[in-house]
């Protein structure tokens, strides 16, 4: 490849005098000038009369298909899994990955000849919703606060960008530091996930709310006290049940973190512990547990949030 | 004419919006207005003529450079309830059901009843009585909130003149444009103020529902004469409305002409046939016109 050749230093500054710039401009106001409107020839239009080819419109399809391809994928993807564990399996090869049955036996065992699975997922669910709990009754004021005056916003916003950008496991050792093993650290640090996420959605939804709103309701004679029980709660209101719904996500996924912080109880320690095992079938039963109860509690979030909403 | 109540004066007042690099845009700069009791006063003029601003100023919503708005002689410091105000935007509480929209404008207003106080003897409310200066039984009155059936009435029967009665449980996503327009109309209304602030309210309707609503407006108006301070920039609708047209220029916005329209009232859609009309509009329309092209807005090369 031939070298390329380097521009002298200050080149660009050489280059660019004001009387470049000016001629350019003036060469391009001339070109404008000079385009012939009446003679350019027209846009060809044959396009619009083929049209450009669509994609099949799926805006109707009935929710029973749309459940079908959901429920479809996932008995393909436990398919695929199930047959790469046999294959596995066949050839000897990571023998340690679990299969499908493997899985089912694991949750017979943990969860039906034994309490063991409710054990650790009742300590669990504790701690999930005595953190989820904390946070969601103080990010509202805070995030009201926030949005309301601004020198609660400047003092608040610089902490919750920051940890907003580091992930709950990086400061686990802190908490231990600083709570010690307790069930103070796990409410903690499922608090601090939470917190964060409820109060930064809840306070777009104060701060979004339509200012003719606030004029029209000033107009019918409401005081500042009317105007946020009448106005501004309201408005936020679905940003408010948006943010619970965000929260239980912040708090399920943190509660592995949450439980690093030293435990021998707990489906965060449970599977953690049994992956580090390599006991494969209870570490994805665990898992699997842990998203299928994150999926009940966003669904009934949901739920809630449709009936209170039906305005939106 | 006969005597005429002064409610609103405009007293030279001037507005002027500060920009960061000089050049402050003046927005009003000294206008003077009377408006009576039982105008109906619309304003027209170029976009840009300050006309929005000449309502949030009497609207409470905004305060003047200089000068000042007062309501019987009283200074308007901010939004109150004796100036209600429909915007073009419609600022309906979207988590209200149109009744309840309706019954908000009642909620935070008062009215005088009769004070009432138990009768010890007969266990019965009984109403009570004062002197005045004169030494005359006069009835004891007393401000007090509407109760929330008084409320519900009040929003019904509003809600039946703008013929919504069908709808009153629906919430505004569930209406279209001129319906939500009807709504804010009928919410101005129940909230009885002495003064109505439209701040174009049929700017974004289609011309049959625009037709429809001002004829509404119309039959309203001639009923209750409130007095209606109305910005359009709809020619034929300021003279069909109004009993007087403010002409204002735009930048810096001032007052241009005024015009009292002798048209009588009840006017319909038809008033637009009559010469009388025709000669108001075609004025209006040349003053606006001639200010469209001084001032560059539209090229007459």
């Amino acid at each position: 490849m031939a070298k390329k050749e380097t521009k002298p230093k200050g080149w660009l500054k050489e280059k660019l005098t004001p009387q470049f710039v000016k001629d350019y401009f003036a060469k391009r106001e001339e070109e404008i000038a000079a385009v012939d409107l009446v003679n350019l020839s027209k846009p060809v239009n044959d396009v619009a009369t083929s049209g450009p080819k669509k994609m099949k419109d799926f805006s109707l399809w009935p929710g029973w298909k749309t459940a079908l391809v959901g429920v479809g994928g996932v008995i393909f993807v436990i398919i695929i899994w199930w047959i790469y564990a046999a294959i596995c399996d066949a050839t000897g090869e990571m023998s340690f990955l679990s299969s499908p049955v493997g899985v089912c036996e694991a949750f017979y065992e943990q969860a039906i000849a034994s309490s063991n699975l409710w054990r650790h997922l009742g300590s669990s669910l504790q701690r999930v919703i005595v953190g989820y709990l904390i946070a969601l009754v103080l990010s509202i004021p805070v995030a009201f606060l926030m949005a309301w005056y601004k020198p609660v916003r400047a003092f608040f916003d610089p902490f919750i960008q920051f940890l907003r950008c580091v992930p709950p496991i990086a400061y686990v050792p802190v908490v231990v530091a600083i709570f010690g093993t307790t069930e103070q650290a796990k409410y903690f640090v499922i608090f601090l996930a939470v917190f964060l996420t409820m109060t930064v959605t809840i306070y777009q939804g104060v701060r979004n709310v339509d200012l003719t709103l606030v004029k029209a309701a000033y107009t019918f004679g409401a005081r500042d006290r009317n105007l946020f029980l009448g106005v501004i709660v309201p408005n936020a209101f679905p940003f408010i049940l948006t943010a619970m719904r965000l929260g239980v996500g912040a708090a399920m996924t943190t509660l592995v973190a949450a439980e690093l912080t030293g435990t021998s109880i707990g489906l965060g320690y449970f599977i953690q512990s049994q992956g580090s095992q390599l006991i494969m079938d209870n570490c994805i039963m665990g898992i699997l547990v842990l998203g299928i109860f994150g999926i009940i509690f966003d669904k009934g979030l949901l739920f809630l949030e449709k009936k209170a909403t039906r305005w939106k | 004419m006969e005597d005429k109540k002064l409610v609103i004066k405009i007293d030279n007042v001037k507005k002027i919006y500060p920009v960061e690099n000089g050049n402050d845009v003046v927005a009003l700069n000294g206008v003077n207005l009377d408006i009576y009791e039982n105008e109906f006063i619309c304003v027209v003029g170029p976009s840009g003529c300050g006309k929005t601003t000449l309502l949030n100023i009497i609207g409470g919503l905004e305060q003047p450079t200089s000068g000042e708005a007062t309501i019987h002689g009283r200074k308007i410091l901010g939004p109150g309830p004796d100036r209600g105000i429909i915007f073009q935007q419609y600022a309906l509480f979207p988590w209200l059901t149109v009744k309840k929209n309706v019954m908000y404008a009642t909620k935070f207003i008062k009215h005088e009843v009769q004070a009432t106080k138990k009768n010890k003897e007969t266990g019965k409310m009984e109403p009570v009585f004062t002197t005045d200066e004169n030494g005359n039984q006069v009835p004891l009155m007393k401000r007090v909130h509407y109760t929330k059936t008084e409320r519900e009435a009040i929003a019904k029967k509003y809600i039946d003149m703008v013929q919504l009665g069908a709808f009153e449980n629906k919430y505004p996503k569930e209406l279209s444009g001129g319906m939500k327009q009807r709504v804010a109309i009928a919410r101005g209304y129940a909230l009885n103020s002495e003064v109505l602030l439209l701040d174009e309210p049929f700017g974004a309707l289609d011309a049959q529902t625009r037709s429809q609503l001002q004829e509404d407006l119309l039959r309203t108006w001639e009923k209750e004469r409130k007095t209606c301070f109305f910005i359009t920039h709809d020619v034929d609708e300021c003279v069909l409305l109004a009993s007087r047209v403010i002409i204002m220029s735009a930048r810096p916005g001032q007052v241009k002409e005024v015009i009292n329209i002798d048209l009588p009232y009840p006017r319909t859609q038809a008033t637009k046939l009559e010469p009388k009309f025709q000669e108001y509009r075609n004025h209006i329309w040349d003053v606006v016109y001639k200010m469209y092209v001084d001032s560059g807005s539209i090229n007459n090369k």
